[in-house]
């Protein structure tokens, strides 16, 4: 059954302290809300080619819309390289969209172009990155949330100069009053007399009363933006999402409803494939025996999936579900909690429902997970096949994680991988307390549905059509070959969102078969 | 018809006689009759307003800004002058002025400066004080793409203490002398106060709203009250007339000049491809109205005790819709024909890059009872108004009042 409230997950160091400026003139800290697109993980990540050109593209997001999003754009070539990026936004046309900015080379680091873009409006978005030089030209979507995902605290010296000047403002203020009411209406030369102390002590009470009195509206004023604010932060996860399961002969069935509160009653819930499914739903063990699937469940009606639940362990599993919608292109991670209950006994296969055939699952105890400090991490399987996490420097927050791999059989040679989903690697990246939760490929972390939708886009406006989102089955596209006919090793771009003890899923497939391995990450804070 | 005049020979609020100009005394006026203040705080307000209007035509024609636009720097050289010449002043007077000089200033926390320089100090440390603030509120909340906003009104009441000193300045320079440029300085000020109080109306004026009932309720309550209290103040004939004359002029200037520059929109998405940067809406004919209370005003004479203050109040704010009604209501028609649609009126070129313009853009807002926020004009809407008129007509009368008496 599920358990509602894992929303909290990643709304810790949530607390919400509204500041009141107006009354008291104290300011705290102010609330936080969570990250989308992904749990607490909001930048996006690109690794591939644009055009003729290797390149890699960070975007950081802003934590508030309007916010201005920073993008750094690698790309190699033997030449100079002009770089342009565009906000595309998912419902207005491409022709509305401004000129494109040049992102300027960064100095003293060759090949890197920086650039910030404005996000003016809540909803889908894509980041156009267009890249000229001698080799000719390349562009790629990078599809992007723009939503508030977090409330940034007022700094406390800010406070402190706020309420000083504040403070300056009312005293000043009232002295100006008393002023005003008593002395400056006396002819140059005359001095002050009790009735004129009388007035000016008068008026001050007056200012004093107006005073509170705008304090009072200032504060009802704040608390209407702040609500309005509130309701258009995404806190906890989204859309509502329950998990439950129930049992068909033999078979265990997990039953998964999404956004019965957040959307239409009458409606189904709009998706769009993302690598051929529709959700992928990662079980995450909540004890170290370490399950982990990765699932696709199918659609029984309109906000209603199902599927078949493989040979896991009984116990406490996190629920992890990525979706991308269908109408605006925004990407989502939404998550719950379930409690697995034991295979049941009785007739196999006495469910209509089958499981996906790309669904995997797998039994990862941490003790069995290297450490990503280690030099050269490698996680055997008992055949002896092993997956090395290559040298790395130490791991830190918002800094490249350097998660590049190697599969090699047991005399340490290279391993072909086969495509799994049209990528050569899924992974799955957990914060030990569950407030961060990203879904990697070694094109990056973003839903391919997603860009998808605006490449698509794109091409139908420009050929002059109405746009209409077509969906394209990326489980045949191979993203991430990195060009190999059979590569053995692959890249996933990513950067840590904050420091703490991470687990790493890294799925791939051999012989027909996908393989899960496990590593556990100590990521740390910025180097000082 | 005789122009009217307010000058007065004896104020029933004066407590105690104004000097006139013959009875200045020469050292008094050669030393402390200098204008370089109120010149001053009169280019500071000046650069204030015209910061202000050309950040609103930059934010719906460009879209992206920056600490650094032209725009910002303009309103905070404003600001930074009119604190440094407060500051200027409160130094003289406290450190190296004569005791003749002194004597024309007043004291808070012992130092001593004229009430109008302390009134601008107060306005630019608002102002200092709305900028981090404003700043914090774009990162807390996102970017405000509103005039109205809780920083911004902060911001805007550090600017109307700005405009107050300088008027402050002026006034008691003129009630001390009787000068032609006082005079002077105080009618262009006083255009710009108008200015100001207009520019955060901008949202609920523009000529598409002009037959709600909300634009007249609010332009009774805002605009009375300065127009009244000009007209008390003022010890020139037909103050409030020559005020909103040079409000208007302040704001065609704007609407003529503003298109003249080239700009694009760098901000998404953009349904109006702007070429130029949007000029503000002609302004409101409020010299129409601010002739009728001049008019009353000189009737009545300068002071306004008791009772006779509240019904010459409810007289001034009748006066006040019974000219601005017809004459905005058949205006505002005018804007939305294609007649208006030339440099000269504006009308249908105000519209910023992220509106979608259409048939709607020549049709008046609320005013159909089947779209959300009906706003009618009705009986009740002038019953409010004359409300709200009459009220901030009483106010304007007992601050121009008191204004007419600053001496220091």
């Amino acid at each position: 059954m599920a358990r509602p409230g894992v929303g909290r997950l990643d709304e810790k160091g949530a607390t919400v302290n509204r500041l009141r400026f107006f009354l008291a003139l104290l300011f705290l800290s102010l609330s936080a809300g969570s990250a989308r697109a992904h749990i607490g993980s909001p930048d996006v990540f690109f690794d591939g080619k644009i055009g003729p050109y290797p390149a890699g593209i960070t975007i950081r997001m802003p934590a508030v819309i309007p916010g201005r999003a920073e993008i750094d754009v690698r790309a190699t070539s033997e030449h100079p390289l002009e770089v342009f990026i565009l906000p595309l936004f998912s419902k207005t046309a491409v022709k509305n969209s401004p000129p494109p900015d040049a992102a300027r080379p960064v100095p003293g680091e060759p090949g890197l172009y920086h650039g910030e873009l404005w996000l003016m409006r809540s909803g889908g978005y894509s980041v156009e990155v267009r890249v000229r030089g001698d080799a000719g030209e390349g562009v790629v979507q990078i599809p992007i949330n723009s939503e508030a995902m977090h409330q940034l605290p007022m700094p406390r010296l800010l406070a402190t100069i706020l309420i000083a000047l504040g403070g300056l403002l009312y005293v000043g203020g009232r002295e100006i009053v008393r002023a005003a009411a008593s002395e400056s209406t006396l002819p140059p030369g005359a001095t002050m007399d009790s009735s004129h102390r009388r007035r000016g002590r008068i008026a001050v009470r007056v200012a004093a009363v107006v005073c509170v009195a705008m304090i009072g509206f200032g504060r009802y004023w704040w608390n209407l933006e702040e609500a309005s604010f509130q309701g258009k932060l995404r806190k906890g996860v989204w859309p509502d999402l329950t998990a439950e399961t129930h049992s068909e002969g033999a078979q265990r069935i997990l039953r998964l409803t999404l956004g019965e509160k957040s959307f239409d009653p009458h409606r189904a819930i709009p998706l769009l494939t993302d690598h051929g499914k529709l959700l992928h739903v990662f079980l995450i063990g909540e004890r170290e025996s370490g399950g982990i699937a990765h699932l696709h469940p199918f659609r029984q009606s309109g906000k209603v999936f199902e599927t078949v639940l493989p040979q896991l362990p009984e116990g406490d599993y996190q629920v992890f579900v990525d979706l991308t919608l269908a109408d605006s292109g925004i990407s989502t991670t939404t998550t719950t909690r379930l409690h697995l209950p034991p295979v049941p006994s009785g007739p196999a296969g006495s469910s209509k429902l089958q499981a996906d055939p790309d669904d995997s699952w797998a039994s990862c105890p941490a003790a069995a997970a290297p450490s990503a400090s280690e030099p050269a991490p490698a996680y055997r399987f008992d055949d002896g096949l092993q997956i090395v996490w290559k040298s790395h420097p130490p791991l830190r927050m918002r800094r490249d994680a350097g998660m590049q791999f190697e599969v090699r059989d047991s005399a340490g040679q290279p391993v072909p991988l086969e495509p799994y989903m049209g990528m050569i690697s899924h992974a799955a990246v957990m914060r030990s307390d569950g407030s961060v939760f990203a879904h990697l490929h070694p094109a990056g972390n973003f839903s391919m549905a997603a860009q998808t939708f605006f490449e698509s886009k794109v091409a139908k406006e420009a050929a002059g059509d109405t746009f209409a989102p077509v969906e394209v089955d990326h489980s045949k596209m191979h993203h991430g070959a990195a060009g190999a006919n059979s590569p053995s090793s692959f890249y996933l771009p990513y950067e840590f969102p904050s420091a703490g003890n991470y687990h790493v899923w890294v799925q791939f497939k051999i012989g027909g078969q996908v393989r899960t391995a496990r590593f556990e990450a100590t990521v740390l804070p910025p180097q000082s | 018809m005789q122009p009217p005049s307010v000058a007065p020979a004896s104020s029933l609020a004066i407590d105690q006689p104004l000097l006139t100009r013959t009875e200045a005394s020469p050292a008094l006026t050669k030393s402390t009759a200098a204008l370089w203040p109120s010149v001053l705080f009169a280019l500071a307000v000046t650069s204030i307003t015209a910061g202000i209007i050309w950040d609103i035509s930059w934010h719906i024609s460009i879209g992206r800004d920056t600490f650094w636009t032209p725009a910002h720097m303009a309103i905070y050289l404003g600001g930074m002058l009119s604190g440094m010449t407060g500051g200027w002043l409160a130094f003289y007077h406290t450190f190296l002025a004569r005791p003749e000089e002194r004597n024309q200033s007043v004291g808070i926390f012992g130092a001593r400066a004229p009430l109008g320089a302390w009134v601008s100090m107060w306005g630019a440390v608002a102002m200092l004080t709305s900028a981090p603030f404003d700043d914090w509120w774009h990162n807390a909340y996102g970017l405000d793409v509103r005039i109205i906003s809780p920083p911004h009104t902060l911001l805007g009441i550090g600017m109307l203490g700005i405009s107050v000193g300088a008027l402050l300045v002026g006034l008691s320079h003129q009630n001390r002398t009787h000068t032609r440029a006082g005079d002077w300085l105080f009618i262009y000020i006083g255009g710009v106060f108008i200015t100001l109080g207009s520019v955060f109306l901008m949202e609920v004026s523009f000529p598409n709203l002009q037959h709600t009932g909300t634009f007249y309720e609010v332009c009774a309550a805002v605009f009375v009250f300065r127009f009244v209290t000009l007209g008390v103040a003022g010890r020139i004939t037909w103050p409030a007339t020559r005020a909103a004359a040079v409000f208007i002029a302040i704001q065609c200037l704007a609407t003529w000049i503003l298109p003249l520059f080239s700009a694009h929109p760098k901000l998404a998405p953009i349904f109006n491809p702007v070429t130029h940067m949007v000029p503000p809406a002609f302004p409101v004919l409020m010299i129409f109205p601010a002739l009728a209370m001049d008019l009353i005003i000189a009737k009545m004479g300068p002071t306004y005790d008791g009772w006779k203050g509240l019904l010459v109040a409810t007289l001034l704010s009748a006066a006040f819709l019974a000219v601005f009604i017809p004459v905005q209501w058949n205006f505002a028609r005018f804007l939305l024909t294609p007649l208006a649609d030339n440099w000269f009126f504006a009308g249908n070129r105000y519209w910023g890059y992220e509106t979608h313009v259409g048939p709607w853009a020549d049709k008046f807002f609320h005013v159909d009872p089947h779209m959300p926020n009906y706003d009618p004009f009705t009986a009740r809407t002038i019953g409010l108004s004359w409300i709200a008129g009459t009220i901030s007509a009483w106010l304007g009368l007992a601050w121009g009042g008191w204004m007419r008496k600053v001496q220091r």
